[in-house]
């Protein structure tokens, strides 16, 4: 019906009787395709084709033509007695003159009513990040972006306005080029980032959807989307471009920690402290007995100078290096008047600062656009990419072998290598203390690889059926494997016993996925602009994987599993899910002044329950733009206003694949036969988790555009979130899971920018600045059966933010005795912490996030310095916390020896030391708040300084352009924290953390 | 012409759209699991399940360790060394210490799929009757079998009860749980202990009627469930039905028992010759490992003798002084605390063979003591051994019992010291004379002590007794009035469930 009533609107064209031809070009002369030329008031308009030509009938009345395109401003050129135009486009001036993606299409951003933020290639170039969703870091208002840990290529936490789920996934929609991408971690050895395919460099525009504009998307839209498109060819002469940058990552900074005569010190006073009745001497003589020295002193001046002759390792400096940076890539792209190509190669090496974790990827990405007729375009794209990864003894955790983890806290005494040059403390023989593993020869010894083989590619069919109607149909794929490798070498403590342990692993995905829409697009009246939409689409993925374990190898030398003694198990996998949906938008604009957007999508995902497989998912969206009124002309301020007003549902179905249905699973083993087991209740109910972001939007302009500011206020609202309600053991289950949960996100994100100096001449000094702010408040509204508060999950509570954190509050150190502090109930102190003693001290949200970018050119100079904030999040960091121990079981941190609790009267924020951990009768030292932290930070995360040869000089040397630059990441940062980096994501414990970058580079093209 | 185009692209529109509807490319099925709607409906289906059933039984919060090693902890069968720190706090007996709320849930989902297979078996359609009966014979001895140890460790054993403590028995659950729906509904409240014992009776004895043969000791077969009844209404204090299944099963397996002179050799076969039924432990995925299997449990040693010097797993729990007193071990310096506490060395052992299962473990865990090595890689692999459950030399004792027992119905001390006899002389004893009454009764239960030592009996004989556990010199004492001798139920199903009452004490 909806596609008989596009249809309707379909009316004969008008007379015309004027030809205008001619040619919309870039700033480097190359033409743009697909760039919408219509005549002024009017609906009559065409597209250029590849190489940016067009030819249109005019009316006889026309007198002026506008052009648009995605990246450049909305220009006019006067036709008045021309037939032959060729125009220049320039990088848009105006931000509402830009071309937003909003999802199946693309529109001015003046013509959109919704909040879309838009990162440039400009704003994201040659960042020594490998992949794209680390560039949005504090670029786009609203989108936090944290990282997991510094592994080059490691996992990235993405969240659109705040966390909307409890136990489905909170992270965006990537789509890239039409396809939807997997974001999920396959790697068993090693983490992933799921987008680390694609060089950042091959992106032209992101694209975040941030309200009921995702509604597009219906089911998967609710954490919001974020729509990638790459770089495509021009028509020309064939243009290179060659870019390369090296560098080094260096530690941000290492930890503090003791040399051995002051973590012995510590350690004698542990064990004197938990034991008043032992003399000095003998507490002397216990702790160089743990040393494995001789402890029989008899007096005190030779257990003295026992302890001042400990040797002091510094493990970090022995595990922590300076990895070197690369990147080269070489493009091409050009092409005739009906065919247009890029092609792109890079390759990309990150060593990491601690290894092992080097990642390297080389990708080839092929475009290609060939106007086959007039009316038909087939447009194809392939990016290939092979990205190797070497596999760390653990990305976080605790693990005795892992450098990242014990390399500040093996006890200082022990010693890497003998004199004779072999290692110390290997298998059978072992480091003294409970970090017993000599990490530095855990890490030479132990090797693995994670390899990622992608393959992402489109082809499309577009077809015009009319000026106004075009047809397209379109195929993307997304196919992946993972492969890892993890040897736990037979000389290593970890696999001295088993004889050397290997495990292998091979995943595989393939998505595929295809659309077919119909894009209508008419004026009438001069006044009236519609444009339609209709399609369908339909999503298909499979996931499949094998792994194999063995152990007893005959050698260290062999690692492949077929020379190991001992087969331990083999596993094979499969899961899969399917989605389709039926989606239709339609936009209406009165006389550029009102525009309103209505957007339906009919979802179905085979991961619901049956009674739930299809849902509608509705979206309104209107604009007004008052800039264009009457009575808003002659005035001299606003150069821009504009109203927005949003208002639509998505949904969630970040689910297990099967999560709705009963089921008997595999697995079970009895008497050398295979059996199943009942492993899931069936759940016809489950659906997805409904969002509802409301949001009010205002963009303006002031002076002539010398200052542009968007403010968005929103509201998003999660119905049917997934808990798990428990269930009575007796049924076999402990848990089902239902969509009962609620809860809310509130936010304000701003968006100012400005030019603070202009300068008419363009070589003058400029500075053009950029800030970006946004607040976000998270409150959980719903649990199940009128619970406040999930049953042994003091973090989720109504009325609170979603991971709250309840503990006492730590009221220091008793300055008499040394021992701990805390609060009770009634604000008194108390030693032995009872349960109803916490209080709500904070949340691991950050309530302020964004940037602040600045650029300064002058001249060839150009001077870009970022920064990025974060505020309001608590944060505990488990590496820290393990070195801010009283028993002296690690190493400490200096600031732990120097504040400790010594002498009565000492006001001090660190209890004594005490062997026992606690004192009797009292709460750990470590526990309530004392450990926990504001995580909050300004960083200058970026600064790059680029000269630009002037084009005097590239033409002499036959070029089209050339560009050295030196470039800084994670520069400074003002935070206060004992970490290695308070930017991280989780526990922190055993991480390698992010690195501070050197880059400096080349950019030629000829 | 445009009109034409405009009908082959909405043609083309609407196909895909149909083709987007088409329920094949819409649906998926899982493939390491099956759709539980339909995967009792086949004869393979139903194996499999049936095999999972018995497969939790390996959990070692069921066979695996707990119901073996726990109750030795808890009564005055074993020390803990804290070796590893495991069962430390069962063998000192404090709060909450002991079998854990996983073998209520283990349980109870074994017993929901094995109803759901009761009520669905009769439909399928490519199963013989003969499948089917053994398939009956089987569910009802798993269901009974789940529901005793569920029962024997959250309620008081009928004739041994605190009245003023006493909750009740554990929900007796007939019917199986299929749905989300029909899972929250279920709020089920303690059965009286008496009803549970009559339902595990019941099912045991329809399960004896179904199974035939002696069949495989792995999985349910007749001997197995006459031996379970013996045992069952023995802790229930049917001394009658005690004798008369303990009769049955004697007769049908005939002589099993193993010799003084081959006492020792069969524990260290794969399969111990007296075994009734036993939990199979076979591959290397199904090895528990070195932090809790039975042999890590209980011995530091490697593997079967000889005996290296090298050190294998924890030795968590080893016999205490009463134990090594019961068994005829001395160790060197005499069984005091003092040399308890050091190295063992072992000085002199009495003419009971069981006590050969006794060695000192090795000191790279800690001091050297003397450990049980009854489980010592029988099945070829360090920590792999087949679990016996029921072996003959019970159903002796269990018989030895019911005869001797004051009060019994079937009271016949003659007899009673002939089964006790039966034992002792194969175990390197000379025979017992003229022992009657109270004496006669106290060496059956001493010999049960000595035969089934580290085998998961001593705890629950002395609870179905009434009797105090004598923890000394090693620990405090804990009178049966105590309500330390019931586990503590999950608190979760106490919080969700107003129904069902948690034990005294919890």
């Amino acid at each position: 019906m909806l596609m008989l009533g596009v249809f309707a609107l379909c009316t004969q064209m008008l007379a015309q009787n004027r030809t205008i031809t001619g040619r919309i070009t870039d700033a480097q002369n190359a033409g743009v395709p697909n760039a919408s030329v219509t005549v002024k008031g009017t609906r009559v308009g065409t597209v250029t084709g590849t190489d940016g030509s067009f030819s249109l009938n005019v009316p006889a009345n026309a007198t002026t033509l506008v052009v648009s395109s995605v990246g450049f401003g909305n220009q006019e050129i006067s036709i008045v007695n021309r037939t032959s135009i060729d125009l220049t486009l320039s990088a848009a001036t105006s931000s509402l003159d830009e071309v937003v993606v909003t999802g199946y299409q693309t529109r001015r951003k003046r013509d959109e009513a919704g909040a879309i933020s838009t990162v440039r290639a400009t704003d994201i170039e040659n960042q020594p990040s490998v992949s794209l969703d680390k560039a949005l870091q504090g670029r786009a208002a609203g989108v936090l972006v944290q990282a997991n840990n510094g592994i080059p290529g490691g996992a990235i936490n993405v969240r659109i306005r705040g966390t909307g789920s409890f136990l489905a996934g909170t992270q965006p929609l990537y789509i890239v080029d039409g396809v939807r991408i997997n974001t999920r971690n396959d790697a068993n050895f090693t983490q992933t980032n799921p987008l680390s395919f694609l060089n950042p460099n091959d992106i032209e525009s992101i694209d975040v959807l941030k309200d009921a504009s995702a509604s597009i998307y219906g089911a998967s839209a609710a954490n919001g989307v974020v729509i990638i498109t790459t770089k495509k060819g021009r028509s020309g002469k064939t243009k290179f471009n060659f870019n390369t940058y090296i560098g080094q990552a260096r530690a941000i900074q290492k930890l503090d920690v003791l040399n051995s005569q002051e973590y012995a010190q510590l350690r004698i006073e542990a064990y004197q402290n938990a034991n008043i009745t032992r003399t000095s001497l003998q507490n002397k003589n216990i702790v160089l007995g743990e040393l494995r020295l001789r402890s029989d002193y008899t007096d005190e001046k030779s257990a003295d100078s026992a302890i001042a002759a400990l040797p002091s390792t510094d493990f970090q400096d022995a595990v922590f290096r300076n990895g070197t940076v690369q990147n080269y890539e070489l493009s091409a792209s050009g092409g005739t008047d009906r065919t247009t190509f890029r092609v792109s190669a890079s390759y990309t090496t990150q060593e990491a600062i601690l290894t092992k974790a080097d990642f390297n990827r080389g990708t080839l990405k092929f475009d290609l656009t060939n106007k086959a007729t007039d009316r038909l375009n087939i447009n194809t794209s392939l990016n290939l990419s092979t990205a190797n990864q070497k596999v760390p003894f653990a990305t976080d955790g605790s693990f005795l072998g892992s450098p990242a983890f014990a390399s500040s806290a093996i006890i200082p005494v022990n010693i890497i290598y003998n004199p004779d040059g072999t290692f110390n403390g290997v298998p059978p023989n072992n480091y003294i203390g409970i970090l017993n593993q000599n990490v530095v020869s855990v890490n030479e010894f132990n090797s693995g690889y994670n390899r990622t083989n992608q393959m992402i590619g489109n082809f499309s069919l577009d077809y015009k059926l009319a000026d106004w109607l075009s047809f397209k149909s379109f195929y993307g794929l997304d196919y992946r494997i993972v492969q890892g490798k993890r040897f736990t070498d037979p000389r290593t403590p970890d696999g001295f016993n088993r004889k050397g342990l290997g495990q292998v692993q091979s995943n595989w995905n393939t998505n595929f996925l295809t659309y077919q829409t119909l894009t209508y697009n008419q004026t009438f009246n001069t006044r009236h602009r519609v444009d339609a939409l209709l399609g369908a689409e339909y999503k298909k993925e499979n996931n499949e994987a094998i792994s194999a374990v063995a152990e007893g190898f005959p050698t260290f030398q062999f690692t492949t599993l077929n020379t190991a003694a001992t087969p331990i198990s083999t596993g094979e996998f499969f899961t899969g899910f399917r989605t389709a949906g039926f989606f239709t938008s339609a936009n209406y604009s009165f006389d550029g002044r009102f525009i309103i957007n209505g957007i339906l999508r009919y979802d179905y995902s085979s991961r619901f329950g049956e009674d739930n497989r299809w849902g509608l998912f509705p979206g309104v969206k209107v604009a007004w733009n008052i800039d264009r009124e009457k009575f808003m002309e002659g005035q001299g301020v606003f150069s821009q206003l504009r109203l927005r007003a949003s208002y639509g549902i998505a949904g969630n179905d970040q689910i297990g694949n099967f999560d709705a249905l009963g089921l008997f699973g595999g697995g079970p083993v009895y008497n050398g036969n295979a059996g199943i087991s009942f492993t899931q209740l069936a759940n016809p109910e489950l659906k997805w988790e409904e969002i509802t972001t409301s949001n009010i939007g205002v963009d303006f302009a002031l002076f002539k555009n010398r200052v542009t500011a968007s403010v968005e206020v929103y509201s998003k609202y999660t119905r049917n979130a997934l808990l798990n309600l428990p269930v009575q053991l007796t049924t076999g289950f402990a848990r089902i899971t239902s969509n009962v949960g609620e809860l809310e996100n509130k936010g304000v994100e701003v968006t100012l920018g400005g030019d603070i100096l202009r300068s008419k001449n363009a070589d003058g000094f400029k500075w053009n600045t950029n800030f970006v702010f946004a607040y976000n408040k998270n409150e959980v509204k719903k649990l199940y059966s009128g619970l406040q508060e999930l049953p042994g999950d003091p973090s989720t509570r109504v009325g609170r933010t979603i991971g709250s954190i309840f503990t006492t509050r730590y009221a220091g150190v008793n300055p008499a005795t040394g021992r701990p502090m805390f609060l009770d109930t009634l604000g008194n102190i108390t030693y032995q912490t009872l349960a109803k003693d916490r209080v709500y001290i904070g949340d691991n949200q950050p309530e302020y996030t964004g940037g602040w970018n600045n650029n300064f050119t002058y001249k060839g100079f150009s001077l870009e310095a970022f920064l990025q904030y974060e505020y309001g999040r608590i944060a505990s960091d488990g590496q820290v916390n393990f070195l801010s121990e009283n028993l002296a079981r690690f190493n400490q941190l200096q600031y732990i020896y120097d504040k400790r609790f010594t002498t009565p009267g000492q006001i001090t924020s660190v209890p004594r030391q005490n062997v026992n951990g606690s004192e009797s009768k009292g709460s750990g030292a470590g526990g309530g708040d004392r450990l926990l932290f504001k995580a909050d930070y300004v960083r200058l995360k970026n600064v790059t300084l680029a000269y630009d040869l002037p084009a005097s000089v590239y033409s002499r040397l036959k070029l089209n352009s050339a560009r050295f630059y030196i470039s800084g990441t994670n520069l400074y940062t003002f935070s206060d924290t004992y970490s290695y980096d308070v930017e991280f994501f989780g526990s922190a414990t055993g991480i390698i953390p992010q690195a501070k970058l050197f880059t400096a580079g080349i950019q030629i093209g000829f | 012409m445009k009109k034409s185009i405009l009908k082959i692209f909405s043609f083309l529109l609407l196909t895909s759209a149909l083709g987007v509807g088409c329920k094949k490319a819409l649906e998926i099925d899982p493939s390491q699991s099956i759709d539980a709607s339909t995967a009792l409906n086949t004869k393979d289906g139903v194996n499999a399940a049936i095999t999972g059933i018995y497969s939790r039984l390996k959990s070692a919060r069921q066979y695996g360790r707990d119901l073996i090693a726990i109750p030795d902890a808890l009564a005055d069968n074993g020390f803990a060394t804290n070796k590893s720190g495991r069962l430390v706090g069962e063998a000192n007996n404090n709060s909450g210490a002991h079998i854990t709320g996983t073998l209520w849930s283990n349980s109870y989902a074994a017993i929901n799929t094995t109803n759901l297979i009761l009520e669905a078996f009769a439909g399928v359609p490519d199963a013989s009757a003969a499948d089917k009966t053994s398939w009956e014979g089987q569910l009802l001895f798993l269901r009974a079998l789940y529901h005793f140890d569920l029962v024997k460790t959250y309620a008081y054993m009928p004739g041994a009860v605190i009245t003023s403590q006493d909750k009740g028995g554990v929900p007796l659950l007939l019917v199986g749980t299929k749905t989300s729906t029909a899972a929250v509904l279920l709020l089920p409240s303690r059965t009286p202990t008496v009803e549970v014992y009559n339902q595990i009776v019941k099912d045991l004895e329809t399960a004896n009627a179904r199974l035939t043969g002696t069949g495989d000791v792995s999985i349910a077969n007749k001997p197995a469930v006459q031996a379970l009844l013996s045992r069952v209404n023995l802790y229930r204090k049917n001394y009658s039905e005690t004798k008369r299944w303990a009769d049955s099963c004697i007769n049908l397996v005939g002589s099993r028992l193993s010799t003084a002179s081959t006492y020792v050799a069969d524990w260290r076969t794969s399969i111990h010759k007296e075994t009734i039924f036993q939990i199979r432990f076979n591959l290397p995925s199904e090895n528990i490992g070195v932090n809790e299997s039975l042999q890590t449990s209980y011995t530091t040693l490697v593997g079967p003798p000889p005996f290296g010097v090298a050190t294998g797993g924890f030795g968590d729990l080893v016999p205490t002084i009463s134990l090594l007193n019961a068994l005829g071990i001395t160790l060197a310096g005499g069984n005091t605390l003092t040399t308890y506490a050091v190295n063992h060395t072992v000085a002199t052992r009495s003419p009971d063979v069981r006590n050969l299962l006794y060695e000192p473990g090795t000191t790279g865990r800690g001091p050297r003591k003397v450990e049980n090595t009854k489980f010592i890689g029988n099945n070829g692999a360090i920590n792999l051994d087949n679990v016996p459950v029921i072996r003959i030399s019970e159903v002796y004792l269990n018989r030895a019992e019911a005869m001797a027992t004051p009060g019994s119905p079937v009271l016949n001390t003659v007899a009673a010291l002939a089964d006790l006899n039966t034992i002792a002389i194969n175990r390197g004893l000379t025979a017992f004379v003229g022992l009657t009454g109270a004496p006669l009764y106290e060496e059956i239960l001493n010999q049960r002590r000595i035969e089934l030592a580290f085998e998961g009996h001593r705890f629950w004989d002395l609870k179905r007794l009434g009797r105090d556990l004598i923890k000394a010199p090693h620990y405090t004492d804990v009178a049966f009035t105590d309500f330390r001798i019931l586990a503590p139920l999950p608190q979760g199903e106490i919080d969700g469930n107003k129904n069902l009452v948690q034990n005294f004490g919890y």
